[in-house]
């Protein structure tokens, strides 16, 4: 009989056949390590079920009060800010091609990348209060998208810590392009053909701050 | 449920969220307190998340509001923790052998429990195990719920969940039976 946590985990979850569950049945009637198991499981989901309880008077009340003071983003401010971004975002750009004519460098047939991925993080970031400043250098011939918030960004999706000790930088990949979110006293998100590793060094030496 | 948010007011708007969110206020606020440690921390959770979700019910293009309200839930919880640095990830392995000493707890010690020392137990799990028991235990998701929300397979929810009930029973023996 497999006492692997997986089959129990199934067992528990009723994902077992019926013949696999009367086996199972007889096997916990012999054995005390997974009979511990399954009354552990029904005892820890009887603590945490305990915790339950109605929503307080005082709980909705105060809700309430917070959501009449609170100023919905309505579809017209919601609007200006995507405005706000895309104007930003013509300038960068506005920029970028300006810099392929004068330099031709060769960098720059994916450097909106960056910029679609900067402006997608911050119009998807509902806990945002205002809109960020964006801007877009360029180092080591590469395009650096650097926004800058009054108010901590939203952790993107599947981001992992960075390993550079801070329990405040993030990192994730978007498309073949790196990102780091920074959550400190001022709030940085950077995007980049460059390397993470390489984005954490500039950001150490102040160079994107 | 999809709204016609067009040409809404204020207190419409207002008034539209409640209508939306309003049956799922209360397993919100539980959630809220199986996540974090304090009732206040959870008072503070439940309004942020709601606040949020106002702020950002304009843009909401419905769909499964219950799911919504938890991420946005789950994208602030880790958004305080980050700022606040702190909090230890604890072993749970290590917690496991400590507290394997095979004791149990009746029926009407579990009544007694106080609910701060479930709540402490629970802020000892790690935070994966942590958010899926108390999304499938007190929110009352499936676990094929938990696992779209948390884009992981659903046989790793089942085994976080399972990790974390017997975490749970086993850390509560360990404090009932330890005065």
């Amino acid at each position: 009989m497999n006492h692997d946590e997986t089959h129990l985990a199934a067992y528990i979850a009723g994902d077992l056949s019926g013949t696999e569950e009367d086996a199972f049945d007889v096997h916990l009637l012999d054995c005390a390590t997974c009979s511990r198991a399954v009354d552990e499981d029904h005892r820890g989901h009887r603590l945490v079920a305990a915790l339950r309880a109605p929503l307080a008077d005082n709980t909705r009340v105060r809700l309430e009060s917070a959501l009449l003071a609170a100023r919905p983003l309505s579809r017209v401010e919601f609007g200006r800010k995507v405005l706000l971004v895309a104007a930003v975002l013509v300038i960068i750009v506005g920029v970028g091609v300006g810099s392929v004519r004068l330099w031709g460098h060769q960098n720059s047939p994916s450097a909106s990348t960056p910029i679609a991925v900067v402006t997608d993080l911050i119009v998807s970031d509902s806990g945002l209060e205002a809109a960020p400043t964006v801007q877009s250098v360029t180092i080591d011939g590469v395009t650096v998208v650097v926004a800058r918030s009054a108010t901590a960004f939203a952790m993107p999706t599947n981001s992992r810590p960075a390993e550079n000790g801070s329990v405040d930088t993030w990192l994730v990949e978007r498309d073949g392009v790196n990102v780091v979110c920074i959550n400190g006293d001022h709030p940085l998100l950077v995007a980049s053909l460059l390397e993470p590793q390489r984005l954490l060094d500039l950001i150490a030496e102040g160079e994107l701050r | 449920m999809r709204v016609d948010r067009r040409r809404r007011g204020p207190s419409d708007e207002h008034r539209a969220f409640l209508d939306e969110v309003d049956s799922h206020l209360e397993a919100l606020r539980n959630i809220a307190g199986g996540l974090v440690r304090s009732q206040h921390q959870a008072e503070d959770l439940f309004q942020d998340t709601c606040l949020r979700a106002y702020a950002g019910f304009a843009r909401w293009r419905g769909g499964d509001v219950r799911s919504w309200l938890v991420a946005i839930m789950m994208n602030s919880m880790r958004m305080n923790l980050r700022r606040a640095k702190s909090r230890p990830v604890e072993k749970i392995d290590e917690r496991v052998e400590q507290l394997c000493d095979g004791r149990s707890v009746e029926a009407t010690v579990l009544a007694a429990i106080d609910r701060d020392v479930i709540v402490a137990a629970l802020g000892e799990l790690p935070e994966l195990a942590r958010i899926c028991v108390v999304l499938t235990d007190l929110g009352g998701f499936t676990t094929q719920e938990v696992a779209d929300l948390l884009d992981c397979p659903r046989g790793t929810v089942l085994a976080r969940v399972h990790r974390a009930r017997r975490t749970m029973a086993q850390v509560i023996d360990h404090k009932v039976g330890t005065p």
